[in-house]
């Protein structure tokens, strides 16, 4: 249980003023030091002092601090002023930045009204951005909790920007020389809609999800929103990982010598599903400033590069070979089965007719059977005036099993003729036998019936 | 370190960059101040311009003048060099020198408290740079 702190109550020499926020980890509140500065408070919630990973975690803020401090990136960062323990809590104090908006705050104000932020100062704040990144990258620092409230803009309207740019909310950020504290006990904090893949895959994010993110970012900032704008947070992997961001189209000309379609392309890259294929945040600063009339790559990004496109050429040759060996084997099958069933047709049609089957006279009238039928002259009569040569009992139709017989009736005045000869009992019927009226002494028939499968 | 602010951004670049690390805005000074040795007479600049013996003449009324040609040298914003550079016209009776050595044909870079000169000594401009 966390203790809620009243204005003007002093801790450690600070004066508390009022709470600003209270969030997963800590509660935080201006307050004043001892010498007047008005200073952002921290109480921590987490980690509490119980835990296995406090005492790292205290000695990881020393170290973010000096690593902040001791490189170009100090001007992009907040300041870290100290942290000390009281009442068995872990407390932080960094610098106020009064007069701020955060970033969030001026894309919403962009969105209501696109011009109250001119596109020269959403270009500059990207390029301060993104060197900052760079910088924080350079230090061997991951920021891995990137999103438009943990950028702070502040007034100035001595400079060009109208705003200075502050990246704050760095003290579970992390190193990449380094195991964080809290990894193996607590995850790696991130917001929905600004996570990248590894946070969202329980991997240990690294500056390339930062990159994710400033694409996110700067597709707000600079194209058309937020590329995944999406309320069901359900929906944000698959589509990382399809890489379904439209391609960014830029709300202005880049000053020059920087190029759009150089910034369009590299800003799709940094939603690129594989970190390996992302630009780094170098890469990106260049394409915004124009440096070397494109991206020039360090060794380090062409070599990472080039292995994920061997990697990437060879599995696609992979699959390629795969595929076709798959689409012969199924041609092949598919032949095989063509053929079987071909051959078993055929070979149906020379042993048995089918289930059903049809006799078709010479003119083409016909006479579906598929079920035991006594034809007789008043049946046969459809087949033309032959028909009167039956009895009115001729033959009959029979089925048993997949086979087909003919029988003739008893008592007729003309034979019933199988293939020219005199049906004589129950006689198997093959497709392709012609059935007729005649009289075998003579061997003459009429009324020539082909049996036919239907 | 010392450092320059820059006007885009309020990045703090080291005096060494001539851009801006974050946004290549470049560091160039606005106004170009020439002062003449002899007579401590100024002349502002924050356009390219061609000078000779009127101008040496009339705006800083240096007796040295009569050693210029009609057209001594110009002063133009290189912008790929990020400098202000004097550069020699072609013909003229007496050499261009800039701290006591010959331009470059290609102009050569003028520093703050540089001296511009016909020949090695004669017709001495200071330079100064003014931001606003």
């Amino acid at each position: 249980m966390v203790r809620i702190y009243d204005p003007k109550e002093r801790i450690q020499g600070y004066t508390i003023e009022e709470m600003i926020t209270t969030g997963n980890n800590s509660v935080s509140y201006s307050a004043r030091a001892a010498a007047g500065d008005k200073v952002f408070f921290k109480l921590y919630q987490s980690p509490s002092i119980r835990v296995p990973w406090y005492k790292p975690f205290v000695q990881h803020q020393v170290e973010l601090k000096k690593r902040i401090e001791a490189g170009p990136c100090k001007q992009f960062c907040y300041k870290f002023l100290g942290g000390f323990e009281h009442e068995r809590k872990y407390h932080q104090v960094f610098e106020f930045l009064d007069k701020s908006h955060s970033l969030s705050q001026i894309l919403d104000k962009i969105r209501i009204r696109p011009t109250s932020v001119s596109w020269e100062q959403r270009e500059l704040m990207a390029k301060v951005l993104v060197a900052g990144i760079n910088q924080i990258h350079g230090a061997r620092i991951v920021h891995a909790d990137l999103k438009p409230e943990n950028v702070m803009l502040i007034e100035d309207t001595s400079i060009a920007m109208k705003y200075r740019l502050k990246i704050i909310d760095m003290d579970f950020s992390f190193f990449t020389d380094k195991k964080a504290p809290w990894d193996g006990h607590e995850g790696y904090f991130g917001t929905p809609g600004y996570m990248s893949p590894e946070h969202m895959t329980n991997k240990v994010p690294s500056p390339a999800s930062d990159v994710f993110t400033l694409g996110l970012m700067l597709y707000q900032l600079l194209a058309q929103g937020h590329p995944y704008p999406f309320d069901d947070v359900e929906k944000y992997l698959p589509a990382y990982k399809g890489h379904a961001a439209a391609q960014p189209k830029l709300l202005g000309v880049p000053k020059a010598p920087a190029q759009g379609s150089v910034i369009a392309d590299v800003l799709y890259r940094c939603l690129h599903p594989d970190p390996a294929m992302r630009p780094t945040a170098s890469d990106l600063h260049k394409a915004l400033t124009g440096d070397n009339a494109g991206i020039v790559e360090d060794a380090e990004t062409v070599r990472r590069r080039a292995e994920a496109e061997v990697v990437r050429k060879a599995e696609e040759e992979r699959k390629k070979k795969e595929d076709e060996a798959r689409g012969k084997e199924v041609e092949r099958i598919a032949e095989e089965i063509r053929r079987r069933d071909e051959d078993e047709k055929k070979k149906k049609a020379e042993e048995k007719p089918a289930t059903r089957i049809v006799l078709t006279s010479l003119d083409g009238v016909e006479q579906s059977v598929g079920a035991r039928v006594v034809f007789g002259r008043v049946v046969l009569a459809k087949f033309g005036e032959a028909a009167k040569y039956a009895a009115n009992e001729q033959f009959i139709l029979d089925r048993t099993g997949d086979d087909w017989f003919i029988e003739a009736c008893p008592n007729t005045p003309n034979d019933t003729m199988l293939n020219g000869d005199l049906v004589v009992g129950r006689v198997k019927l093959s497709l392709g036998d012609k059935v007729g009226l005649g009289k075998a002494a003579s061997k003459k028939t009429v009324l020539e019936l082909t049996v036919r499968a239907e | 370190m010392a450092t320059w602010t820059c006007p885009q951004d309020g990045t703090e670049n080291p005096l060494a960059e001539k851009r801006c690390l974050v946004c290549r805005h470049p560091n160039m000074p606005r106004i170009v101040v020439l002062q003449s040795v002899a007579t401590r007479k100024e002349a502002e600049f924050t356009e390219p311009v061609k000078l000779g013996k009127a101008v040496f003449t009339h705006r800083f009324a240096d007796p040295d003048a009569r050693f210029a040609s009609d057209l001594q040298f110009e002063i133009v914003r290189d912008d790929e060099r990020v400098a202000w550079v004097v550069r020699p016209f072609a013909g003229c009776v007496n050499p261009t020198c800039y701290d006591g050595k010959p331009l470059e044909a290609s102009g050569t870079e003028l520093v703050d408290g540089g001296i511009i000169s016909v020949s090695k000594s004669k017709m001495k401009l200071k330079v100064r740079f003014k931001k606003n």
